[in-house]
């Protein structure tokens, strides 16, 4: 791979609330996808999105301080630098994205920002201090039964007592006229956050209505967990292959001085039993619990075996032994990737069968970047995940329907997005992604898109016109507002709203 | 640690507790009473009355006699509620400089947080007397539905009386406080407050740890047992009109007898079937002659002429269930606090109501001070568990484009908390916003309470509804509330804190402390003196009583002589220094006087 160099963009670790900066719902779902471990392929794969939208979001990110890319490996040196700064006893902590994801708040050291919160000169205890800083940095990852450690089934009184306990311990009553820094607002939300969380939980309509959104809420984002993790391991194999080409080839090599082929080499020792096992149990998940074992048999053993040593030339010169060596590498490894990707064909094509076209689009999207030129692969993968999101498409949109009604507009944005992409005829589902991204201050160049599409397939409709007109009011598109205004009044005269809205942005 | 006195300022009386070693209690005052009339005077002399004194001198001092002025504090005075007291008060409201309200005694205008800092200072001073250390720090309780305006205004009356309010809370929550406090009990409550000046109703969860929540809260800050003596006024004022034709409301001292006359026979129907209203001498006839009012009232009588504002506590207690989304059988305990739930009718309106016996175990006089004080020791006291968990009683947001109020914080939110919305400008090249908070629950934005307002400047030059405004409200946990606005373009911010407007200018709040501060120095150094002056004049009279025997026997000898004449002299001293009301000349008096009292006893001791 001499030119394009695959980059992998990481979360900064102690950034700042990205909340406050101004991102568009599309930067802010790429935002969410890096994880420190998927290449800017990986996430283009994963989030559906044209590439071009998917670099722009990533560089304004970069430039935001929002995330970095690793730096590009030369020299065979180890793709993570070590901790600049950081004392040298210091150990080797995994970034916070990954702990976090891994382990229980408790768990995770501090960021330099969170251990300079704890060194603040306030009336707390440290470890009261610890414990509110690890309550707080939970607060976006927690579910409400979470936050108050409860399970799923536990009655009003349960959930209460947990709350009552929580905000004795949260409530700033409880430091009154005491130094609290910059731990009271801190503390302010996590008792916001309590409190929603109970009033939610025992109110019956409430807590239902929470429940069934975190059932389709977990059914999608498990999906997308899934997709990630196959992608991960989509990429491990592919530099374990990329690896044991390049160690034949150093055996294979005629003449000491040329150093192999230099792609990089990250992932550490891992012994080949261990990553079958974990092979076999993503190709488990994928295919659903209830899914048969997959036909893995079919798939040839990946490895040095295809390409066999049997023929070789003649090496001239050492310039020539050198290419053919290269030429065999890159053979060895395209065809080793390609037995991988038929592997997942296999998986994928199982799961088509079993009826589940979600782990069916998952399969095939991991075979599409090991063989990403496969032109009937890329029809196979295309036709499941339209299928995947047309069952999704449901679930989003209940999802979108329930953040609506809670103001999360971001994201209802971005689920009506996924309905919208399933729904392409949907004018419904484009108005209320319009209005969506409108009301969360998104991309607003995307919410016209979306909302003229809706007017194109509705042309009648006066809510989708009023949306419109709305989008373009906040692009400082005021001729073109009026126009969709005036339409909607032709539509509908006796509209107080359009009148007024009409009134609102004046004479031309 | 600093010792926190809870306040009940009541409409009526006021009570005033603490918890001591662990243990709410009450303080009475020195005439021994645990509550002390909310009544404030001033005397032809100029001297100010507080308390019992002032209640007992008020019909013949009716016009410089203020009670409820709680039912005014913090009010506008174009406001309905200043209208009716206005036209129904013996003591003179006028308009103060700030649309606020002042009231005129001897002369004198008075603010109403200056009149309640006179109560509260009162309280202090029983509080101080009882301990024998001086007391800084107050939890002084207002009714549930009070506004931030009237929050403010008692607020303010603390600060002049000397008192650091650490904390404003609910009549009803601290009730409940003094019912649930020390009880490991987990129950929803309902508390009903029905006092002299205004009724709540509070509905409250006693949870695990500690934790005291409130679900619900609503009330009527113009509904009391004033009311309910108003009604037994009007039907004696008709009565008597309809035998003499003469209208008895013309003459302030017949309607403070009247007034007293009413109170008292309610309070009696509580306990007796019927009473007399007997009041000799009321009005002249104007031959020259006296009338007298005398009538019976049964318990029948008054409950017929109260029965629409009973039955107007029981809608708003139906009205907070279903906001509360509780069922009658949710609530597990009903406590009645305030004067009125004595009234047998009442008791019964609410059992029948809640489907429940009420709670005997809360008194309905003092619990509320009780709270207060228990609150003011959680506070304080690290070791104490207790969690109070309030909400905003009233709704908080912004007036909008055509008079409009748009809601960001609803009522009954628990605090501390914060919102935020998006609000666009209203004209073209509009460059700046007036941001007008507002607290109530009407649609209407000049039907609710103004707390405050600002402007946001430098906004960019655009079309109207182009501009974009994020206004956030957070409510602390001490209830004060503050907006920041922020333009969405140029992220310029501007915030404010919300204190809302007791009516008082900072200046005149220091200048009536400085006041407050003066009289109490006065009234210290008088109480002073009159303890010297005791003191003095009970020793000299102890020597004096001794003089004939003491020259008897000491006369015979020159040094004898010669001690008489040095004791008269000290006795002179001293009644000159008791004329001079030199309290320090007293106190240095008293050494010798006691010296002299001492040798005279002395002698006579010897001689027998």
């Amino acid at each position: 791979m001499p030119d394009a160099r695959v980059r992998t963009p990481k979360p900064v670790p102690d950034r700042r609330d990205p909340r406050g900066a101004a991102l568009s719902s599309t930067d802010g779902f790429v935002l969410s996808r890096v994880d420190g471990t998927l290449d800017e392929h990986e996430i283009i794969a994963i989030t559906g999105l044209p590439d071009q939208l998917v670099r722009t979001s990533l560089q304004k990110l970069e430039s935001l301080g929002l995330i970095t890319f690793e730096a590009a490996s030369q020299d065979g040196l180890r793709p993570r630098q070590a901790p600049g700064p950081a004392a040298p006893g210091a150990e080797t902590a995994p970034s916070p994205s990954e702990a976090a994801g891994a382990t229980p708040a408790g768990e995770a050291p501090l960021t330099p920002q969170e251990q300079a919160l704890l060194a603040e000169d306030v009336d707390l205890e440290p470890n009261v201090r610890r414990h509110i800083i690890l309550t707080h940095r939970g607060l976006d990852r927690l579910d409400h039964y979470a936050l108050l450690q409860v399970d799923r089934a536990a009655d009003r009184k349960t959930v209460k007592r947990a709350y009552y306990d929580l905000a004795a311990k949260f409530h700033p009553d409880k430091y009154f006229r005491k130094k609290l820094g910059a731990f009271k607002p801190l503390m302010e939300t996590i008792f916001g956050r309590i409190t929603l969380a109970h009033d939610t939980l025992t109110d019956r309509t409430r807590r239902a209505e929470y429940d069934a959104y975190l059932e389709e809420q977990r059914r999608s984002r498990g999906i997308e967990e899934l997709l990630a993790e196959a992608l991960a391991e989509a990429k491990r194999t592919a530099e374990r292959i990329e690896r044991e080409a390049r160690e034949q080839a150093k055996q294979e090599a005629p003449v000491t001085p040329a150093a192999p082929p230099p792609p990089a080499s990250p992932s550490g020792p891992s012994p080949t039993v261990e990553a079958a096992a974990r092979r076999d149990a993503l190709a488990r998940r994928l295919l659903g619990a209830g899914g048969r074992r997959p036909a893995l048999s079919s798939a040839p053993p990946p490895g040095p075996a295809a390409a066999g040593g049997a023929n070789r030339p003649q090496a001239r010169t050492a310039a020539e032994a050198m290419e053919a060596l290269r030429r065999r590498y890159d053979e060895r490894v395209s065809l080793a990737k390609v037995a991988q990707a038929r592997r997942y064909v296999g998986i994928g094509e199982a799961a088509l069968a079993s009826g589940d076209p979600v782990a069916a689009a998952n399969a095939f999207r991991v075979a599409l970047t090991l063989s990403p030129q496969d032109e009937n692969l890329q029809r196979q993968a295309q036709t499941a995940q339209q299928r995947a999101d047309e069952i999704l498409a449901d679930t989003y949109a209940r999802q979108g329907a329930y953040e609506e009604r809670n103001g999360q507009w971001a994201d209802s944005a971005r689920s009506w997005a996924r309905v919208v992409r399933a729904r392409p005829t949907d004018a419904n589902a484009h108005d209320r992604a319009a209005n969506a991204l409108l009301k969360a201050d998104g991309d607003l160049h995307e919410a016209s898109r979306l909302a003229q599409r809706a007017c194109g397939l509705e042309p009648s409709n006066v809510q989708f016109r009023v949306t419109l007109a709305n989008v373009y009011l906040a692009a400082g598109l005021a001729l073109n507002c009026r126009r969709e205004l005036e339409t909607a009044a032709q539509l509908a005269p006796h509209d107080g709203t359009i009148q007024a809205m009409l009134k609102r942005v004046g004479k031309p | 640690m600093e010792k926190v006195i809870g306040i009940d300022l009541g409409t009526t009386n006021s009570c005033v507790a603490i918890v001591e070693n662990g243990v709410p209690t009450v303080i009475p005052n020195r005439g021994g009473y645990k509550t002390t009339p909310s009544m404030v005077a001033v005397t032809e002399a100029g001297k100010r009355l507080v308390g019992h004194i002032a209640k007992r001198q008020a019909i013949t001092n009716a016009e410089n006699t203020v009670y409820a002025a709680k039912r005014l504090i913090g009010r506008k005075w174009n406001s309905p509620q200043v209208k009716n007291a206005v036209a129904t008060s013996s003591y003179r409201i006028v308009q103060g400089p700030h649309t606020d309200v002042r009231i005129v005694l001897r002369d004198k205008e008075y603010s109403v947080s200056e009149i309640s800092a006179m109560v509260l200072q009162e309280m202090k001073v029983i509080a101080e007397d009882y301990l024998g250390e001086t007391v800084t720090k107050a939890v002084v309780t207002v009714p549930a539905y009070f506004n931030d305006n009237q929050r403010q205004a008692t607020k303010d009356a603390g600060e002049i009386a000397g008192l650091d309010v650490i904390r404003i809370i609910n009549e009803p929550t601290a009730a409940a406080l003094s019912y649930g406090f020390g009880k490991n009990v987990e129950k929803t409550i309902a508390v009903y407050d029905f006092g002299g000046g205004t009724f709540d109703i509070s509905i409250l969860e006693i949870g695990s740890s500690g934790v005291f929540k409130v679900i619900a809260t609503a009330g009527d800050t113009f509904l009391g047992g004033e009311d309910v003596d108003a009604r037994i006024i009007d039907w004696l004022v008709h009565g008597f009109r309809e035998e003499h034709g003469i209208d008895l409301r013309q003459d302030r001292m017949a309607l403070q007898r009247l007034k007293d006359a009413a109170e008292k026979a309610k309070c009696e129907l509580s306990s007796v079937r019927e009473t007399e209203v007997n009041l000799p001498f009321i009005i002249s006839s104007g031959r020259n002659e006296a009338l007298h009012l005398q009538r019976t009232i049964d318990r029948k009588t008054l409950e017929e002429l109260s029965v629409d504002l009973i039955e107007r506590t029981i809608d708003i207690c139906r009205q907070t269930l279903s906001d509360a989304r509780l069922e009658k059988e949710d609530i597990e305990e009903v406590i009645l606090v305030g004067g009125m739930t004595r009234m047998p009718k009442i008791q019964l309106a609410v059992a029948e109501f809640f489907e429940r016996e009420p709670c005997k175990g809360v008194h309905p006089d003092e619990s509320v001070a009780l709270g207060a004080g228990i609150q003011g020791s959680a506070l304080i006291d690290d070791k104490q568990e207790m969690v109070l968990l309030d909400v905003t009683p009233h709704a908080l947001g912004i007036m909008t484009q055509g008079g409009y109020f748009e809601e960001l914080i609803p009522q009954n939110t628990t605090v501390p908390t914060h919102r935020t919305k998006i609000f666009t400008t209203s004209r073209d090249n509009q460059t700046a916003v007036k941001i007008v908070v507002m607290q109530g629950e009407s649609e209407r934005a000049e039907e609710n309470e103004l707390l405050g307002e600002f402007i946001l400047t430098g906004l960019k030059r655009a079309a109207k509804g182009t501009v974009e405004i994020e206004v956030t409200f957070e409510i602390n946990a001490d209830g004060i509330v503050s907006v920041h606005a922020k333009d969405l373009e140029t992220a310029k911010e501007q915030s404010i804190e919300v204190t809302a407007s007791s009516g008082l200018t900072r200046d005149e709040i220091t200048n009536m402390m400085e006041d407050a501060k003066d009289y109490m120095v006065e009234r210290r150094s008088s109480e002073e003196f009159e303890a010297a002056k005791q003191e003095a004049e009970r020793i000299v009279g102890e020597i004096e009583r001794l003089f004939p025997q003491v020259e008897q026997i000491v006369a015979a000898s020159d040094f004898g002589r010669d001690a008489i004449e040095k004791a008269r002299a000290i006795v002179n001293k001293a009644r000159a220094a008791i004329g001079k009301r030199d309290v320090a000349a007293v106190k240095a008096e008293i050494e010798g006087l006691s010296r002299t009292h001492r040798m005279f006893k002395g002698v006579v001791a010897k001689t027998h």
